[in-house]
């Protein structure tokens, strides 16, 4: 009968483990075994038979091994905690300056990790895409508008099959919300079509995501509005009132929206999601492709390349709006709404590169720190280095002591940095306006990362010294008067110019940036921000208003009062090109923005007037028909004395 | 008194079994037809080791015939202090069951 030949790669691998003379008569045994066992067997059950053996072994003999690794490790530590308390000011210096390094990364780490994280967890993410109105340019896009025409999102889904499903979104500001008689000024409404949940997957604590939205009376809250209304009750079915008019069910309640998620940015959350049609209640004429309003999602069928929906869309929409303009719905991927702009360039991606090369060059220093440090104290390890030679101790073993030993600095050190992370954090996201969570065990990559972080450290901080250390000659190294070579001093010198010029550029930059950020704050804006308050409100006539600010003028901390439709800085209340005076070309149109604002404006923003009497002319005209312009709209306009000029539009008379 | 473990009592035996010619292919064979349980070499191997730095066994590097073709080998034989200990473990178990064999031999197992 032939011999069978054990598998190869099992033999192979079982060669390696037994690569000392004690193991080699191992490999023949197993072989004798194999080919005694393998008669009884078919060559299958024979090979398996062979692959569980060794596996076993190994298994066996790595157990072993382990428990040696152990042993040494446990060895390096106590000689490495010995050095630590014999050396106090090195290694406070050491690990302190390892510990910033190491926090500052971990910080900026999280930060890039919140920052990739955004519009990812949803279920559908993949064929997630938001509709966004774009205008050719040449060769790139340019987005006009993330909103689109009521009609788009329907009949869009209608008329190309990939679309698996497409949801209207619309928001609006400053609605009261009453329950019973808990009444509130709710900042972010959002109104939605019943497909909403199809394409989002946010978590649902009560109620049910297909039908929350299907009935026009129904309300969905977050966790936090629930507890707002109806505190430990349960919310389901209760009965809510919009504005004093529309009463609503509550529906449904889900969890906090996330903060990494496009729609925690500042203008479009939502807290509470009502039926769009609910919206008809507030607007009227927008159910055509004219209006630009509503923000639409939709959801493709998997494995679809979008770009060739946005040709069909192109045809579709170019169908409905009849006009051959260069406007172009377009698809905007979910996940790239936060780093890629519609041209595919990351230029959110910028500022991580910038971070994480930050993060690296902070460690670096720490590393370089740490290098030099402990190199300058080759003089007196010298003695040591060199007994343990004489003792018998290999190039080899002293390299791995001396790692192990970085390495042990730099596991103080990230402990030290860990918890230092979790001290600074509050501020961190104070800062960074952000609420990055670090919990060490909740998320895995988080752990594996310091794991990494740990272990570059202490190899690019030990590589040198360990090296370094490891070579002295005995003979020398035991002379009284043992010098390290001046071949050294020029890695050393190199690696201190290096790091000196690293945190030079880093201390500038932080300084640059800080002044420009100062400047930012105290640059005079032309109106007074100091002890300035506001108020949001809406629904407020002239009566009202007068009304509450004589009752607040009696109030003596309040030294005046006034009212405009939007905050000066916050944009513009109305923008328009149809503003025309005597002499102004009619194809050259210029872009206004405008405010409307009541009397006392410019006292109580202290805006200074260069001409003309405002107040006097203000009340004369009984509040309309009069128009303040700014020293740079005079400008473009032409007028030397701008005074009594006639502007023609919906508005009249210069001031 | 350090007893031996019942995995360690097995492979002394084993190898006092097999006088001269205890090398690990032939322990491994001999486990298995007292137990039934077939170890991997390299477990064995550890165990022998282990049982080596305690003193119980030796092993000696020992050529075949190289005529016929034979190999190296480990040959592992007893320790003065493996066969004591054996000894001992033996008297601890006499000591152990002395007087309960009986009264086990008397308990219906279905009573329990």
């Amino acid at each position: 009968m032939k011999q069978r030949t054990p598998p190869r790669l099992a033999r192979w691998l079982w060669n390696q483990y037994c690569r000392d003379e004690e193991k080699s008569a191992l490999i023949h045994d197993l072989d004798e075994y194999f080919s005694e066992i393998s008669i009884h067997m078919n060559r299958m059950n024979a090979c398996r038979w062979y692959w569980k053996q060794v596996i076993r072994s190994i298994f066996s003999f790595s157990k072993q091994r382990v428990y040696i690794g152990g042993t040494m490790l446990k060895n390096y530590l106590i000689t490495t905690l010995r050095k630590i308390k014999r050396h106090k000011a090195f290694s406070f210096i050491n690990i302190s300056g390892l510990t910033l390094g190491m926090a500052c990364c971990i910080l900026i780490l999280l930060w890039i990790q919140d920052e990739v994280s955004y519009d990812r967890f949803f279920n559908n993410s993949d064929e997630l895409y938001r509709l966004v109105v774009v205008e050719q340019q040449q060769n790139r896009l340019d987005m006009i508008d993330i909103k689109t025409p009521w009609l788009a999102a329907e009949t869009l889904k209608e008329s190309i099959p990939e679309i698996r499903d497409a949801a209207r979104f619309h928001f609006l500001r400053n609605r009261i919300l009453r329950h019973e008689d808990c009444l509130f000024n709710e900042n972010s409404f959002g109104f939605a079509d019943p497909s909403f949940f199809n394409l989002f997957s946010f978590e649902f604590i009560k109620g049910n995501p297909r039908n929350a939205l299907k009935d026009l009376n129904s309300i969905v809250l977050t966790e936090e509005m629930a507890e707002k209304y109806f505190g430990s009750e349960d919310p389901v079915g209760k009965t809510m009132t919009l504005d004093n008019k529309t009463d609503l069910n509550v529906s449904g309640v889900i969890k906090n929206i996330p903060h990494n998620t496009h729609f925690e940015s500042s203008y479009y959350s939502f807290d509470c999601l009502v039926p769009i049609p609910l919206y008809k209640n507030y607007a009227s004429g927008f159910e055509n492709w004219e209006e630009f309003r509503f923000i639409a999602y939709i959801l493709l069928e998997k494995g679809i390349d979008y770009r060739k929906v946005n040709e069909k869309m192109a045809l579709v929409f170019d169908e409905h709006t009849k006009s051959a303009s260069d406007i172009q719905l377009f698809l905007q991927p979910i996940k790239s709404i936060r780093l890629v702009d519609i041209n595919g360039e990351p230029t959110g991606m910028r500022n991580i590169t910038m971070f994480s090369l930050l993060a690296g060059l902070v460690l670096l220093i720490a590393c370089f720190n740490f290098t030099n440090l402990t190199t300058a104290r080759a003089l007196s390890r010298a003695k040591e280095i060199g007994i343990r030679k004489v003792v018998g101790a290999k190039k080899g073993n002293l390299i791995r002591q001396l790692l192990g030993e970085s390495l042990c600095f730099s596991l103080f050190a990230l402990i030290l940095a860990v918890l230092s992370v979790y001290l600074l954090l509050p501020m961190f996201n104070k800062i960074s306006g952000k609420s990055v969570s670090f919990s060490l065990f909740s998320h895995p990559s988080q752990l594996c990362g310091l794991i990494l972080i740990t272990f570059f450290t202490g190899l690019i901080a030990g590589a040198y010294p360990a090296f370094f250390l490891s070579s002295f000659r005995p003979q020398f190294a035991l002379k009284a008067n043992f010098r390290a070579g001046s071949k050294k001093a020029i890695m050393k010198r190199s690696l201190v110019i290096i790091q000196f010029a690293v945190s030079i550029f880093l201390l500038i930059s932080a300084t640059i940036s800080s002044r420009q950020f100062n400047f930012f704050l105290k640059t005079d804006i032309g109106f007074e921000k100091k002890d300035m308050c506001i108020l949001g409100i809406h629904n407020m006539d002239k009566q009202r208003y007068e009304a509450f600010r004589n009752e607040i003028r009696n109030n003596p901390s309040i030294q005046s009062v006034t009212a405009s439709g939007m905050l000066p800085g916050a944009g513009s209340f109305f923008a328009t090109q149809e503003i025309h005076w005597e002499g102004s070309d009619p194809k050259q149109k210029t872009l206004f923005h405008g405010h409307y604002v009541s009397d006392d404006f410019f006292k109580t923003y202290g805006i200074k007037i260069l001409k003309g009497d405002v107040f006097s002319k203000l009340k004369s005209s009984g509040f309309s028909d009069s128009i303040v312009i700014s020293n740079s709209a005079a400008h473009v306009i032409g007028f030397e004395n701008p005074l009594g000029k006639e502007l023609l539009s919906m508005i009249k008379t210069g001031q | 008194m350090k007893v031996l473990t019942r995995a360690e009592e097995i492979l002394l035996l084993s190898i006092l079994r097999l006088k001269n010619n205890a090398y690990a292919l032939a322990i491994i064979r001999e486990v298995k037809k007292s137990t039934g349980k077939e170890l991997s070499i390299g477990s064995l191997w550890v165990s022998l080791d282990s049982m080596r730095k305690k003193g119980f066994v030796d092993k000696r590097m020992a050529e075949e015939n190289p005529a016929k073709g034979g190999r190296k080998k480990v040959y592992y034989s007893l320790t003065s202090s493996g066969v004591k200990a054996l000894r001992e473990a033996r008297e601890f178990q006499k000591f152990l069951w002395y007087g309960v064999e009986q009264q086990l031999k008397k308990i219906k197992v279905e009573e329990i």
